[in-house]
């Protein structure tokens, strides 16, 4: 692909005359109002990790490759790798079998790419059935044990408060006490009221 | 590592999504949060080839759809003999609708943001007003091109005078 940005309507390579940071100017394909704004990266040659040459007599190699050159070790497990295998992950450049290894193992919170949010489900099974009551008999205690259950998941990547636990848990205890008050009333009553007779 | 610093405005919905976007030390997080998960999209800054505004007509439908509703609501106001309590009543109904209208207009023009690297042009829900692109790019134009600078890339030119008058 050439290096150039594109009009996101039409798809058309934006000329140089185009490229304004401060005006929108219209597209010469579609005419829609664009402003452009190219980053250094752009005129930058893309590295190709293939194009080294192999590795000479008495030169390190790479692991996996044996026929390329070593470009710099696994910071996890000190194996020599090509630029082809290296991979970087935050600060540390890592072989693929480390990579694949703290991946599985959630080790890299650089490549998650999806967290479940139990503190909105929670929160969420302790608040909705109060719209229908009867239900919290069942949602209250299932909210309870959730939040236990995932008290110590890891929650939100940029806003990781367990407030909402807290929330959770305690509206579910209230309503617990709630059923448990209105148990002991209705069993008191009945009491009451077989002695009565 | 550097807490994520919020870069646009909370809460940007698109049909079944919030969005938001943050600056993480050397890349920027798209996220994405439907009320039961969170998904993530990475940008490093030495990456980033470019970004494109393309200006939308979301603010200008916004305001008609409301403008009319509220239009509408206010009818018995011109309607002769209306009694003052309808009045009243479809007038404060029709706060609502003229709220979102002042609130869509005070907000600025709306926009559409993509985000172009050497693999992909990726659409940026978190950034749909120009305002809100406007603080974003002051905020990480400065640290992209430090970012890209350290990975000894050369400037392109590019042209910051306003276009010449048709």
């Amino acid at each position: 692909m050439d290096a150039a940005l594109r009009c996101p309507k039409c798809q058309l390579a934006l000329v140089a005359d185009r490229l304004r940071e401060a005006t929108f100017v219209a597209c010469f394909g579609c005419g829609t109002p664009i402003r452009a704004i190219a980053f250094p990266a752009l005129n930058r040659p893309l590295r190709d990790p293939a194009a080294a040459a192999p590795a000479g007599e008495g030169e390190s190699s790479c692991f996996f490759h044996t026929s390329r050159p070593a470009q710099s070790a696994c910071e996890q497990c000190g194996r020599f790798i090509c630029g082809l295998c290296e991979v970087e992950v935050g600060p540390k450049k890592l072989c693929p079998t480390c990579l694949t290894a703290g991946r599985e193992a959630g080790g890299f919170s650089q490549l998650e790419t999806t967290r479940a949010r139990w503190d909105y489900r929670c929160l969420l099974l302790a608040l909705v059935p109060l719209l229908f009551w009867p239900a919290t008999l069942i949602t209250a205690p299932a909210a309870v044990f959730l939040a236990f259950r995932f008290w110590k998941a890891p929650g939100s990547l940029v806003n990781p408060s367990r407030w909402r636990l807290v929330l959770a848990v305690a509206v579910a205890v209230a309503q617990l006490a709630g059923w448990i008050i209105l148990a002991i009333a209705v069993s008191t009553d009945l009491f009451n009221g077989g002695t009565a007779e | 590592m550097n807490p994520p610093e919020p870069l646009g405005p909370t809460g940007l919905r698109t049909w079944n999504r919030r969005h938001r976007i943050y600056l993480c030390g050397d890349h920027l997080l798209l996220v994405g949060f439907d009320g039961f998960s969170e998904n993530y999209r990475r940008f490093y800054l030495r990456d980033l080839q470019g970004l494109l505004v393309q200006r939308t007509s979301r603010r200008l439908w916004i305001n008609l759809v409301f403008g009319l509703a509220a239009a509408l609501l206010l009818l018995p106001v011109v309607i002769p003999g209306s009694p003052v309590e309808v009045i009243v009543g479809f007038g404060v109904i029709a706060l609502g609708p003229l709220a979102v209208v002042v609130v869509n207009s005070v907000a600025g023009p709306t926009c559409r943001t993509v985000l172009q690297t050497a693999v992909q042009a990726t659409d940026v829900p978190a950034l749909r007003r120009v305002g809100d692109f406007e603080r974003c790019f002051a905020r990480i134009r400065p640290l992209v091109i430090a970012a890209q600078d350290e990975a000894g890339a050369t400037v392109p030119e590019a042209d910051s005078t306003p276009p010449a008058a048709a």
